[in-house]
């Protein structure tokens, strides 16, 4: 197979050319990023300036304030997360699950009717207002992509200083998912006379619910 | 359009003359400077990530060979599919092969330089396969029938009424506007068709991680997501020196790469993608193929010498151009090369040969601004020296170098070496410059490149050298004659 | 880039003065100013005959065994163990960076660029210059090379000279981290786009309103006031060691 033979090649030309005696200078430590005095409010402020709408709420309010953000909208057609729904039954009044069936069976579903689709974060990051989303069986990667609005929910606990401490304290080296992904504010562009414009082909609003403990 | 690099001269001296252009370029740089300097308020922070970057691209690229075998095996163990391609023809064979192979008709494409270096969509086009650009930059340039100007920012070299006419131009039922919210939402709503609709995605790589066989991309738009979730099949098409050891690699070579790029302290999506759908659990979405195709074109060549080797640890920040007084000038297109400015300078003598890109090395004053802004600490200036060396001599081809040698000149090897044996002899050097400021009234009447736009220096009646001839030289030597060697 | 912690000696007896070949050629005046300065702060100057080019112009076109040779035949004019002033920052990032690149192995080489100290630098981190005002009040610009800011990490020296001038007002002009254009062979070579930094260049220092740009490089200095002179404007450039001289009005030894 060509490839195979691309490979060899390759390599060869790789391996002739090292100098072989790899000199084992250690690596030079990333300097740490600053340990934050209130990073809550960072990451809050931060996520602001992308863009993103930001709302703190005590874990029974959530369904009203869902149903808020919903009504602002103007969102008829709500698909939550199956993990959204099994943490938060209160939310099947005001959102659904997907179809049955893999995405090829709601893609045009997704893309045509959704307005609003609900998933979680998995953890966030302060330092650069980010949060992390672990997609799964239980919510797929397109649900936080396609609609136009996106409602992500996250636990105040949740909250890490900065990427680094994420990934070293939840060893994501060990086993990283099939898809990991980090979202700071609603899909932009400024590929037009360097003019920010929001929506540019994911979702134009983000709002990110905060949930105390 | 086709602009080649061995036009460089005629090119740039067209962007020069368009004051469109000019106003562009400046306008947008002036943004981006202001951007990134915004997000490194303090120099010595900027060092310290710098210098921790530049260790860890330089231990990756010692380490390659052993990281591109690990990346292969952590990919095929989370089922991402490898292939290797030495030239761009054998790469665009492999991803037209998988296109055939699943049927493909709707073929959709992040932004990637790689996949430009390859002339992917040319390559496709011939085989009657559209392939369709979907980063709004590179959706305008693809629209145009151009090539992007900027690593980053495709499409930086028009401005919103050039943006406005195109689309009413090319694009069905659509009203000229300069409202830029209403022509991202043309473009937005022409691309999401083509997702939905699209059976193959393919995209670059920012960094391939060996240690656990991730894919890592940095975008804004989310089009980069849609192209790898929606269609069944995901392409990542990547140079060999994308790849890095560890994951812990990846924040502060991210951090890097956003902030020395737009300014930006972190993109809106940072993707790492491990593996197609269900690798691991019985997901719903996402691809249900990856592939990555690691390609060398050129890479190996630059490799081999140790200080080339260092071009490979560039990130594609496009830092190096947004600083650059010659690129803000003339911009990308004037370099006809697919990676313009400094960091093309370099690395388009590797992916073409000397041959065709001889005056690319001269494009530049070597003020050094590229590399006090590199977040990898390339040495651009000394490696555009290097390359004139490279170029001139027939003595250093033997580092392999493609068409090194390619632009010696007898005329003016002669007339360096007569520059030499003047400035070794100072009596000779002291009749020649005491012959030329006789001769200054004269002087004005030679017309030279000089004259572009600068008179001509006059020379003082007496130089320095005569001036000063009976001061103590506090040493028993005197060069005068016999300071020839 | 990796900028070498430089070390600065405290005031020597004696100095070497490296003229350059653009100074000894087209404004041997500045080497006269330059020696003003310095002996008025109670050094010997030294200045060694046989001076030529540094070597730059053949090393910048890539003619490194030519510059090579240059160099050799420059560095033995200095065998005495004392500082070698320079009278231009991309002169001076020759000698101190670039020799050492075309002869790597060479103690002796690295040893001599250490010696090397551009004019600005010396008076500001060796000899520690006060200097009194005796002009009258003018606002001036100064622009500094790239080879001086980047190579030599020197940007600063010009601006804390010029601020000890008490009536003088120092006046940024706009992109003054922008290069000038000149890059030796690049202006001949690349005409067109040097032509076009260069006139940018012109622009930005004219709209400062001042009458006089301040620079410590010829090289910068030939290629601005020639784009001046053909663009027809008054405002003209003059090197700092002249500056600084007409400044303090010291009396010259020549």
């Amino acid at each position: 197979m060509a490839t195979t033979k691309a490979k060899a090649a390759i390599l060869n030309k790789l391996r002739a050319a090292s100098s072989g005696a790899v000199d084992a200078a250690p690596v030079s430590a990333a300097p740490a990023v600053p340990t934050l005095v209130d990073p809550l409010e960072h990451f809050v402020s931060l996520l602001k300036a992308n863009h993103a709408q930001v709302i703190q709420c005590e874990t029974a309010r959530l369904q009203t304030v869902v149903t808020d953000v919903l009504r602002e909208q103007g969102a008829t057609r709500v698909i939550a997360a199956e993990r959204v729904l099994a943490e938060f039954p209160e939310l099947t009044q005001v959102a659904e699950p997907l179809p049955p069936g893999t995405m090829e069976d709601w893609k045009e579903q997704l893309f045509n009717e959704v307005e609003v689709g609900i998933t979680s974060a998995h953890c966030a990051l302060a330092a650069t207002g980010t949060l992390v989303l672990r997609p799964g069986a239980d919510e797929p990667r397109s649900l936080s992509l396609v609609p136009p609005c996106h409602i992500l929910l996250l636990r105040e606990q949740t909250l890490y200083n900065d990427l680094t401490h994420a990934m070293v304290d939840q060893r994501w080296a060990e086993q990283m998912p099939t898809n990991m992904l980090l979202v700071s504010g609603p899909s932009k562009t400024a590929d037009i006379q360097q003019t920010l414009a929001y929506g540019a082909h994911g979702p134009r609003t983000l709002v990110v619910i905060i949930l105390p403990q | 359009m086709h602009s080649t690099p061995t036009a460089f001269k005629a090119q740039a001296k067209a962007a020069l003359a368009d004051p469109v252009i000019r106003q562009n370029f400046r306008g947008a740089m002036d943004f981006l400077r202001g951007k990134r300097q915004g997000v490194f308020p303090e120099q010595a922070e900027f060092k310290a990530l710098q210098a921790c970057a530049e260790t860890i691209k330089q231990q990756a690229l010692d380490d390659l060979p052993q990281l591109l075998e690990l990346l292969e095996q952590n990919c095929t163990r989370n089922g991402i599919q490898v292939h290797w391609a030495e030239s761009a023809q054998e790469a665009n064979e492999i991803i037209d092969g998988l296109i055939d192979q699943h049927d493909g008709t709707q073929v959709v494409k992040g932004k990637s330089m790689a996949t430009e270096e390859i002339e992917l969509n040319d390559y496709l086009g011939a085989r009657g396969k559209d392939c369709i650009e979907t980063d709004m930059g590179e959706y305008i340039v693809q629209l145009a029938g151009e090539h992007p100007s900027h690593i980053i920012m495709p499409a930086i070299h028009k401005n919103a009424e050039e943006i406005g006419q195109l689309f009413h131009e090319k694009v069905a039922g659509v009203d000229y506007t300069t409202d830029v919210d209403t022509l991202i939402n043309i473009g937005r709503t022409q691309l999401r068709e083509r997702f939905m609709a699209a059976d193959i995605g393919i995209t670059g790589v920012n960094f391939a991680v060996a240690e656990t066989g991730t894919l890592c991309l940095v975008e804004n738009e989310g089009n980069g997501r849609m192209v790898s979730t929606v269609p069944s099949v995901h392409i990542a098409v990547s140079g060999i020196e994308k790849v890095i050891a560890s994951l812990q690699d990846t924040p502060p070579l991210l951090s890097l790469l956003t902030r020395s790029a737009t300014g930006q302290i972190i993109t809106t999506y940072f993707n790492m993608i491990s593996g197609p759908r269900g690798y691991g659990e019985a997901e719903r979405d996402g691809p249900k193929e990856v592939h990555l195709v690691l390609i060398d074109n050129g890479r190996t060549q630059a490799y081999a010498d140790e200080q080339f080797r260092k071009t490979l640890s560039c990130i594609r920040c496009g830092a190096c151009m947004n600083h650059c007084p010659v690129y803000t000038r003339i911009g990308g297109h004037a370099y006809g090369t697919v990676y313009p400015g400094p960091i093309g300078q370099i690395i388009s003598p590797h992916l073409l040969g000397l041959e065709q890109t001889n005056d690319l090395p001269t494009a530049s004053s070597l003020c050094g601004a590229c590399e006090e802004v590199c977040p990898v600490n390339i040495p651009i200036p000394n490696l555009l020296q290097r390359l004139r060396r490279q170029s001139n001599l027939g003595r250093e081809a033997s580092t392999g170098i493609r068409g090194a040698g390619s632009a010696r000149s007898g005329l003016e090897a002669l007339v360096w070496k007569s520059w030499r044996w003047a400035c070794c002899r100072p009596w000779a050097y002291g009749v020649v410059t005491r012959v030329v400021a006789l001769a200054r009234p004269l002087l004005g009447l030679v017309k030279t490149p000089w004259n572009k736009g600068r008179a001509t220096p006059r020379p003082a009646p007496k130089t320095l050298n005569q001036l000063l001839k009976h001061r103590a030289t506090g040493s028993n030597r005197t060069g005068g004659a016999h300071g020839n060697h | 880039m990796s900028l070498e912690v430089k070390l600065y000696p405290s005031k020597p007896e004696k100095v070497y003065l490296y003229g350059t070949c653009l100074v000894n050629s087209f404004s041997p005046e500045t080497g006269l100013d330059a020696i003003a300065l310095l002996e008025a702060e109670g050094l010997e100057v030294l200045y060694p005959e046989g001076q030529t080019c540094c070597g730059q112009p053949a090393y910048n076109a890539g003619y490194a065994d030519e510059a090579l040779k240059v160099a050799q035949s420059q560095m033995a004019l200095f065998p005495g163990d004392w500082p070698i002033v320079i009278l231009s920052g991309s002169c001076g990032g020759m000698m101190r960076k670039h020799y050492r690149e075309l002869a790597p192995e060479d103690d002796q080489v690295a040893a001599f660029a250490r010696r090397i100290f551009e004019f600005s630098e010396f008076l500001v981190h060796c000899l520690q210059v006060q200097l009194v005002d005796r002009g009258e009040p003018e606002s001036v610009t100064l622009h500094t090379s790239c080879s001086g800011r980047r190579e030599l990490g020197i940007h600063d020296t010009g601006v804390a000279l010029l601020s000890q001038l008490s009536r003088v007002d120092l006046v940024e002009h706009a992109y003054a981290t922008e290069c000038c254009g000149f890059g030796g062979t690049f202006s001949v070579k690349q005409a067109d786009i040097s032509s076009a930094m260069v006139a940018d260049k012109g622009q930005h220092l004219n709209d400062t309103g001042c009458r006089r740009y301040v620079s410590t490089d010829w090289g910068c200095m030939l290629n601005i006031n020639g784009h001046l002179e053909y663009a027809q404007r008054d405002l003209r450039g003059l090197h700092l060691a002249s500056y600084l001289r007409e400044r303090t009005k010291l009396e010259g030894a020549e």
